[in-house]
């Protein structure tokens, strides 16, 4: 049995291609793996991930943010029953609501407990599984490319995006589900290299993951299945063999046991949010069926594109579509039908959720795969052309990356630390929140003291920053809404930042009953 | 092969870490302290005596006024960079939603302003009427300007509405931001 990565690389397969002669790296693979991961942390570093790490969530989409991320304090602070994930609005009963599979918000409140809250660990948690897909990425490619200079090339060309980047050192899970499901596909690979049962449950592991935490990242489980279709009608027949892919039932019995787990899960969300009254934190289809909405959503979504990827990699990506075409026959033809089916997934997964497009740049994360077996089958057709006709192919492509990815870097810096700065709040400024609960805390208020903050449009942001539960009243609420909410006898403390507008939505004598005030907040006791 | 993945992930941790962990951030230009003092040439604020602590403090209380000033001309090495101006010192009001601000201005000879950026002095204030210290910063980035700024113009402004906004120890510290 084969096994070890040398040998990976240095053994004939099907789908490295028929014509390479055995190639030895010119970095040993334990070099290779210390200088990729000192590149990429190096790379994180000029990007500035480093730097707003520590930050509090905060900036575009802070709502989706302190919602998943409550969801890990409440496990901190209240039960750490993985079963009843709960956020800090409390509409509904305990604050008990569905969410997507919360295993990284599980560990961020294992961190808490450890090491004491923390936001950042919730952060660094989803870095870290967004950096192991990326070593994935990075060990794939060297499977195909087998050098580490081009594969290192390939990586940053797939990461460099802002959204990327931006949603990696973060709160929404995205970036995890794509670093899992970069892990499946490596594992993927080398269970059809080494036909070994473990790499194929890693794949499945990895993938029925990404799928729990991303529903949309189980079309990595569809396009397997295309595969095993087309493997079937003999798509990837080569020489005497007579099937590409190994163990097809067994595949395809994984592949049903994981879709039937991720169902149950989201089945089980659904429930728990009907039961609790919670909204849950889930993706819902939203098509476009008329015109006028479409054209709104273009109006909206296209200030994302430069967001999404810089002009210096959509000229990369549109060569790399140019490539493949005119040496389609050379092109590996298992990358080539996982780009295909990807594709044409991407594009059902945009016509469902199109709406979403608009106001939501993290919705792109699920399509990245795509760019990635583009990217993929071009530099393994550069590279099996190289071998074919002259090393100075691959030097080119080289060349050409050093200079496409130098001017797509600094854009994608300038774009990432924007996206931090004061003025690029895209959403409500929450800082006064960030330093109050030490305030609260000392004044005796416990964080089972529940509070009513207005006027908050998100769910539970200030409530987050606070860390207390509560309700948040937005800028609609209507006077009975208010009433209906102050009037819980369980409601002892009103955080109002605008008391004028609040007084005339709900004329109140409040003013005998304030507390303290904190950097533009007012804190009154209700009872 | 997972240990060995394991121990290559740890090992490349710690140079990595040294690599890129130690560089100072920010390269402070300028600092300087600005305090009412004898001979204070006042704007529209009333220069006043802490009874307390017998320090002179600045205060403005009329909406669209302007009080104690910083001007800095760039040295010609640190235009086009990156600046981060930092403003520290003491305040005191008595209105929790304070419009109260502190305003950074960035301006060439030619074009006059090409950039304002504010202090929200609101965010300051932990209590009504006490002297509260305070740190905030903003940061300039000439790109966003559209021309390479000359002239810095750092002072304090109440735009409206009618409150005491009382300042004392107002330090200012410009730096450039590194590169990396």
């Amino acid at each position: 049995m084969v096994k070890g990565w040398n040998s990976v690389a240095n053994t004939e397969s099907n789908f490295i291609g028929r014509w390479r002669p055995v190639i030895r790296h010119p970095l040993s693979p334990f070099v290779a793996t210390v200088v990729f991961i000192i590149a990429l942390v190096a790379y994180y570093n000029y990007i500035g991930i480093w730097t707003h790490l520590p930050e509090r969530p905060c900036s575009i989409h802070v709502s989706a943010q302190t919602q998943r991320a409550s969801i890990a304090q409440n496990y901190y602070r209240i039960d750490m029953n993985f079963f009843k994930p709960r956020i800090n609005n409390f509409t509904g009963e305990k604050g008990i609501t569905g969410s997507e599979f919360p295993i990284i918000y599980y560990l961020a409140a294992i961190s808490y407990k450890l090491f004491g809250f923390n936001d950042m660990y919730l952060k660094l948690i989803n870095l870290l599984v967004f950096s192991l897909g990326v070593f994935y990425l990075f060990r794939l490619s060297q499977l195909f490319v087998r050098n580490a200079v081009v594969s290192c090339l390939l990586v940053a060309a797939v990461i460099t995006s802002p959204v990327l980047l931006y949603y990696s050192a973060n709160v929404s899970p995205d970036t995890a589900a794509f670093g899992l499901v970069l892990s499946a596909w490596y594992f993927f690979f080398r269970f059809i290299h080494t036909h070994q049962k473990r790499q194929l449950y890693l794949f499945l592991i990895f993938a029925t993951l990404a799928a729990l935490i991303k529903v949309v990242s189980a079309m990595s489980f569809g396009v397997v299945l295309v595969l095993v279709v087309l493997d079937r009608f003999g798509l990837f027949k080569e020489g005497d063999k007579r099937y590409l892919l190994p163990r097809h039932l067994a595949l395809v019995l994984g592949i049903v046991v994981g879709s039937l787990l991720t169902v149950a899960w989201y089945y089980y969300c659904r429930v728990l949010s009907a039961f609790y009254g919670n909204p849950p934190s889930l993706m819902q289809t939203m098509m476009v069926s008329d015109i006028e909405t479409l054209k709104d959503v273009w109006q909206y979504a296209r200030n994302w594109v430069f967001d999404y990827y810089s002009y210096e990699t959509y000229v990369l990506l549109l060569c790399a579509i140019v490539v493949v075409f005119m040496f389609l026959r050379r092109a590996n033809r298992l990358l080539l039908a996982i780009t295909v089916t990807y594709l044409l997934g991407s594009l059902c997964y945009v016509y469902l959720f199109l709406f979403q497009f608009m106001h939501h740049d993290y919705y792109i994360i699920a399509v990245l795969p795509v760019v990635v077996f583009l990217l993929l089958t071009l530099f393994d057709l550069v590279t099996r052309l190289a071998l074919r006709y002259s090393q100075l192919i691959v030097a080119a492509l080289v060349l050409v990356m050093f200079f496409n990815l130098k001017e797509s870097v600094v854009k994608t810096r300038k774009i990432y630390v924007g996206r931090f700065e004061g003025k690029n709040y895209f959403a409500a400024d929450y800082r006064p929140y960030y330093d109050l609960r030490p305030r609260l805390r000392e004044r005796g208020i416990l964080w089972e003291d529940k509070f009513a903050v207005a006027f908050d449009n998100t769910l539970c942001s200030s409530l987050y920053f606070m860390d207390q539960a509560g309700f948040t009243i937005g800028d609609e609420a209507s006077p009975e809404t208010v009433k209906k909410i102050l009037d819980r006898p369980n409601i002892k403390y009103l955080v109002l930042s605008d008391s004028a507008r609040f007084n005339r939505l709900y004329p109140n004598h409040f003013e005998n009953n304030i507390l303290m005030y904190h950097r533009g907040l007012i804190i009154y006791k209700l009872r | 092969m997972f240990n060995r993945m394991l121990r290559s992930f740890l090992i490349s941790l710690i140079p990595a870490l040294a690599l890129t962990g130690c560089h100072d951030r920010y390269l402070s230009i300028y600092e300087t302290m600005l305090f009412p003092k004898i001979g204070y040439r006042s704007q529209d604020d009333t220069v006043m005596t802490d009874s307390l602590s017998g320090q002179l403090f600045s205060r403005l209380q009329r909406a669209g006024t302007y009080g104690i000033k910083l001007d800095y001309d760039l040295p010609q090495q640190h235009r086009g960079k990156p600046l981060v101006v930092v403003v520290q010192g003491v305040t005191r009001t008595n209105n929790a939603y304070s419009n109260a601000l502190i305003m950074v201005s960035a301006s060439t000879a030619k074009k006059g302003q090409v950039a304002s950026e504010r202090v929200t002095m609101r965010y300051q204030y932990t209590a009504m009427n006490q002297w509260c210290l305070f740190r905030d910063s903003v940061l300039l980035r000439p790109e966003y300007f559209g021309s390479i700024p000359e002239h810095l113009t750092i002072y304090t402004h109440l735009p409206q509405g009618n409150e005491l906004f009382d300042v004392k120890d107002l330090t200012v510290t410009i730096s450039e931001e590194q590169a990396w």
